[in-house]
Formats: C-alpha cells, structure tokens, sequence
C-alpha cells in the first residue's frame, strides 16, 4: 500500500490510541485531545507476501483431507509429519524473504504421502520433497527437466535451501 | 494377455485431479488458462513397479478419464519415456485393456514426462 494518503487530524479523547488497519494507519492520542496520523502500516496479510504466505498455509494444511487414492491411482494419504515439515519450510521462506523474491513458488502433495515444494524463475527450476517420514531431498534442474542437483537437506540446515536458490537465480 | 506394442509413435493418456478441494488447487497447476499437472503425478511411489497411464489408440478420453467431473487426462508422446530408457508395456487390468505402465521408478524423469505433455484434456 503506498503511502500516499494526506495527513488529517481526527478529534479524539486523550489516552485513546487505535489501529485501523483497514484503512492502513495508526492513529495515536496519547497527550492531546486530537494528533496527526503517525504511521502507516499494511496488516500482513495485505502485503504480497503475506497473501502468497496464507495461500500456500491454506493449501498445505489442506492436504490432510486427502484420502487415500486421492488422485486415483492408490495415492497415499499426506503424512501429518510431511505436513508439518512443510509448513516449518513455508515459515522459513517468509522469514527469508523467498515468497517475494521474484520467484514463483507452490506446494503440491506427492502420491507417496509426501510433499514438494516448486521453485520457478527465469533461470531456475528446483523442487524440495519432503517424504512422508519428513526427510528433504532438494533437486535442481536444467531447462530441459534434467536433474542436475540431487542433495539431502535436514530441517535445521534450511539456510543450504536458501543458499542453492540464490546461487541459481543470480548465476 | 498383453498384445500390444507401444511404440515412439502412441500416446499414453495419464489422469490427474482437477477438482479444487481441499481448498485450492491441489494436483495442478495453471498455465496459459488451463490446468496442467505437475510434475508430482508423474512419480511412482516406492514398491511400484511402474507408472501407470492408458495407450491412447486402445481407448478414449471419456472412458480413460473415469470421472470427468474430478479428473483430467495429460497426453504425452510414448517417445518420451522410451527415448530416456524407460520401457512401456501393455498391462491391461480388467475393465480396463488399454492400461499399460512406463516401467520402473519415474522420479528422476518426471519433471521431463511433465515437460513432454502435448495436450490436457479435461471436460
């Protein structure tokens, strides 16, 4: 949200503070019976990250209504251990900043019970399975699908995730 | 009992969800308008001795998608899998003659089995 909007003065009593953030501000009254808008804030799930941080949480947590051959063809129901692997990597992306990096990522159950994560951009194509016992193995490919990578990630070394990504994307 | 040869020039039909539950897209992605599956459908799970997929010429989409409403069909090329190794045999299942398998484990060529879709049905 820009920040754009004129400053206006509200009457207000003294001591009163209050938040709206639909409107993306916060208004403060602490000394004076009226104050200017101080500060501007978009709520979280406003921002492009957050919008793409709650669709991806959805989806994830979703996937525990997946029966068995959900896709037809004897696929196995997610494992609620793959699904809270998944969404421990979901809050890591956020924190790092991955979900507005410019590039494109998604979620999608494995038929083992597993899921993977899909990185796209440019000059990227990388996937990160997560086993339906929560285990990681990080794949890159080259632009003809050809696997170029294959490399185990354990969940308290995620920072290789990260490494392997942004060494991609800006090569 | 299996008398068909796939050759490179079949082409193998693969279903796929469609249906938007549990609460997004699940199975799929959209690209240029129309969902498309990733490259998660073309994974065998551990144990299975192959992929499993319809020989386009021993069926049709109506039959081989099973339940339009929830599914669609993926066409690729037989020429694909063959090309990287992998064979595909005639496996027919009762009920269902035109079932063959892209045999041994997909994973490391899945994203290319994706790559290789020539058309997505869905109706």
């Amino acid at each position: 949200m820009e920040k754009t909007a004129k400053q206006i003065t509200v009457a207000l009593p003294a001591d009163t503070a209050m938040e709206m953030f639909v409107i993306g501000a916060t208004f403060s009254a602490a000394t004076e019976n009226y104050h200017r808008v101080t500060e501007y804030k978009t709520p979280e799930y406003f921002s492009s990250s957050g919008m793409k941080y709650f669709e991806l949480n959805d989806k994830i947590t979703g996937f525990e209504n997946l029966k068995a051959n959900w896709d037809s063809y004897n696929a196995d129901p997610i494992s609620s251990s793959a699904i809270t692997i998944a969404l421990e990597i979901l809050d890591f992306l956020k924190r790092e900043g991955t979900l507005t990096s410019g590039i494109e990522v998604n979620v999608f159950p494995m038929r083992d019970g597993g899921i993977q994560f899909e990185f796209e951009a440019e000059n990227l194509s990388a996937e990160l399975e997560i086993n339906p016992n929560g285990d990681l193995t990080f794949i890159l490919f080259n632009n003809h699908g050809d696997i170029i990578l294959k490399q185990p990630i354990k969940i308290y070394e995620l920072s290789e995730l990260s490494s392997y990504l942004e060494e991609t994307v800006y090569a | 009992m299996p008398n068909y040869i796939i050759t490179a020039e079949d082409f193998l039909y693969r279903r796929f969800p469609i249906m938007d539950e549990p609460r997004f897209q699940v199975f799929f992605e959209i690209k240029d308008g129309k969902k498309v599956p990733t490259s998660a459908a073309f994974k065998t799970k551990p144990g299975e001795d192959g992929l499993s997929v319809d020989i386009k010429a021993l069926t049709t989409p109506e039959i081989s998608v099973i339940d339009a409403a929830n599914y669609g069909l993926a066409e690729i090329p037989a020429s694909s899998p063959l090309g990287l190794g992998y064979p595909c045999t005639h496996n027919p299942q009762p009920g269902n003659n035109a079932h063959a398998l892209i045999v041994g484990d997909t994973n490391p060529i899945a994203k290319k089995l994706k790559k290789a879709i020539t058309n997505v049905i869905t109706f």
